[in-house]
């Protein structure tokens, strides 16, 4: 990969589909190493978001790239791990075919990672993915993005299915790989309770724009309540009346409800999530 | 040597190039063991079709070829009108017509082939969003759909040549025709051996592929693929008299071509040039003078009228493959 590039840049990226628009214009960089919530309503576009980022739908206009070479591109595929929302897997093999499938179809392969994650549901390997349970579906979905040992995984609500316990084991293992391999990691959800300790950048999605993006410390320090006719209104701190003495912060629920319900096109990308415009000419 | 009278040392600069790494791929030979291991059951249900087919259509073959054996050892020819060669014709008919049933079959070969090899290949995995699984690995999706083309199509062409092998076998059997049905240009057998079974059965296949591509859903593909096919099957059929010349003779008599060769239009040639078919002719006959034509095909042009069907048909399917390369390099939503 490009030493030195965003894990992943999005600029102006646009989708369209039968004159809707379903990704207006999204711009964003995630640096490496990151681990990046993608939170929104439904139908805000994070799937489609991760969708493109993993290539399977391309960009009407704008560009996405990831690991500094365009996205879905024979020089990304190797290291980019992507789990769909619906886990589409082949159901008449079972799983010990799948992971031998997914020996066969990349570069590297990890067979001790995804036997990891199997066993944390404790996933039959002679099973046929078509009789595994929802939980141990997405367990099986997410040891074959493991074996792949990517450095960017792209994880469409990779916590929906599974239990508590289960969820905390897998973002242990995910965190891990962070840690020890300098992986990167951008999961959506909508359980915005799953993320407060394990994300470290927030992107807030909604109706295909996007309106907050940033380092977790950094979105929550730049804003702050204040109190206006009676009210407590979340405003940027940049603006005078937030240096007020007495300004709360907001909690991260807060702040994404905030943005959500901001009667204005309520907007913010923190400087470290904006894409370069000098560096991403060089990609490009 | 003095350290004076050397020239300095000049660095040449040399322009920097940003290393990249060697790129890392799954190689074409990877990609397409797997896409065989991939359907290893349905290339094993293919085989075992095959051997189901050849059964009868070699046991017809052979009873064909004795009857028509028994027929000409016989000399019957002419108007001979002897009880045995009345029987021996019987025979024969009948083994013509039993040969029908099974060259009816042959022309499903291709129909199977567009439904169950082709349609599926890329419809099924649209239609169960396994492609989003399959694309996402480290082979990129133009090399995956080699992999599938070479196995599944690969399977198409031998599956393709086996029937027109056996199609072969089984026209050859009534050759030189003694029936006009079993003329190889009479439409069912003009379908069902050589090269336009064996080219057809690869054009539905590539059909397939295509449609799936268009359609993303496996019924509706096959339903397309097999619609393509027929059309394209039966305006070839009906055109393989255009596809060679024709040739025109002025025999002393009518009705002299024998049953392989086709005969396309007779009539009479007036002494002032114009040409009349027999119906043309007035009730009171042909005029006076008028001499006899006949517009036919040889028997000896049929393969390359084989030949020239089979080509425009590979060149169909090569366009389908193509266009469905470009539609699944689409990144449509």
């Amino acid at each position: 990969m490009i030493p030195g590039s965003a894990a992943l840049e999005a600029v102006e990226l646009t989708l369209r589909h039968r004159r809707r628009t379903l990704l207006d214009a999204c711009s964003l960089r995630l640096p490496r190493g990151a681990v990046c919530g993608v939170v929104g309503p439904n139908g805000a576009g994070k799937s489609l978001l991760l969708s493109a980022a993993a290539g399977l739908v391309g960009p009407d206009s704008g560009r996405i790239t990831v690991l500094g070479r365009p996205a879905g591109s024979a020089q990304a595929l190797p290291a980019v791990g992507y789990l769909d929302q619906r886990r589409s897997l082949y159901r008449r093999m079972t799983v010990a075919e799948l992971l031998a499938t997914g020996r066969r179809t990349n570069v590297r392969w990890h067979q001790d990672r995804a036997l990891e994650l199997l066993g944390l549901g404790r996933v039959p390997l002679d099973a046929r993915i078509g009789a595994l349970s929802g939980g141990q579906r997405t367990l099986a979905a997410l040891a074959t993005v493991r074996g792949k040992a990517p450095q960017l995984m792209l994880l469409d609500e990779p916590l929906a299915e599974l239990d508590p316990l289960v969820r905390r084991a897998v973002l242990g293992l995910l965190l891990a790989d962070v840690a020890d391999h300098g992986a990167t990691v951008m999961l959506s959800t909508h359980i915005l309770t799953d993320l407060d300790e394990v994300v470290d950048h927030l992107v807030l999605l909604d109706a295909g724009q996007v309106r907050l993006a940033g380092q977790l410390s950094e979105l929550l320090t730049a804003h702050r309540f204040v109190d206006r006719d009676g009210s407590s209104v979340l405003v940027r701190r940049e603006r005078p009346d937030a240096a007020a003495a007495d300004a709360d912060g907001p909690t991260l629920d807060e702040l994404v409800v905030s943005y959500l319900h901001a009667p204005g096109p309520g907007r913010w990308l923190a400087p470290g999530m904006r894409p370069d415009a000098p560096h991403g000419a060089l990609i490009a | 040597m003095s350290v004076d009278r050397m020239s300095a040392p000049t660095l040449e600069q040399v322009p920097l190039r940003v290393r990249e790494e060697r790129p890392v791929r799954v190689g074409l030979l990877a990609v397409t063991g797997e896409a065989l291991h991939h359907h290893r059951r349905l290339l094993a249900l293919l085989g075992l079709g095959l051997l189901v087919l050849a059964g009868p259509v070699l046991t017809t073959a052979d009873s064909v070829a004795s009857a028509h054996s028994a027929w000409s050892a016989a000399n019957c020819g002419g108007a001979r009108l002897a009880d045995v060669c009345q029987a021996l014709n019987l025979d024969l008919t009948g083994a013509v017509l039993s040969a029908e049933d099974v060259q009816l079959a042959l022309l499903a070969v291709p129909l199977l082939v567009g439904a169950l090899l082709g349609a599926p290949l890329l419809a099924r995995e649209y239609e169960q969003g396994t492609y989003r699984l399959a694309w996402t690995q480290a082979v990129p999706r133009g090399r995956w759909l080699t992999g599938r083309l070479l196995v599944l199509g690969g399977a198409s062409v031998l599956t393709g040549a086996v029937a027109a092998l056996l199609g072969t076998r089984l026209y050859l059997a009534a050759s030189p025709a003694v029936l006009r049905e079993s003329s190889g240009y009479a439409p069912l057998p003009f379908n069902s051996f050589g090269p336009v079974l064996a080219a057809g059965t690869v054009l539905a296949f590539a059909l397939g592929v295509l449609c799936g591509a268009l359609w993303r859903r496996t019924l509706p593909a096959i339903a397309a693929s097999v619609a393509g096919f027929g059309g394209v099957a039966l305006l070839l059929t009906a055109l393989r008299g255009d596809l060679q010349p024709a040739r025109t003779i002025f025999p002393p008599h009518g009705y002299d071509l024998r049953p392989d060769d086709w005969l396309m239009a007779d009539g009479v040639v007036t002494t002032d040039g114009h040409r009349l078919s027999y119906a043309q002719c007035e009730p009171g006959g042909c005029p006076a003078g008028s001499r006899t034509f006949e517009i036919y095909h040889d028997a000896g042009q049929l393969w390359a009228t084989q030949w020239t069907a089979a080509a425009i048909m590979l060149a169909l399917a090569a366009t389908a493959l193509l266009l469905s390369y470009r539609t699944v390099g689409r990144n449509r939503l």
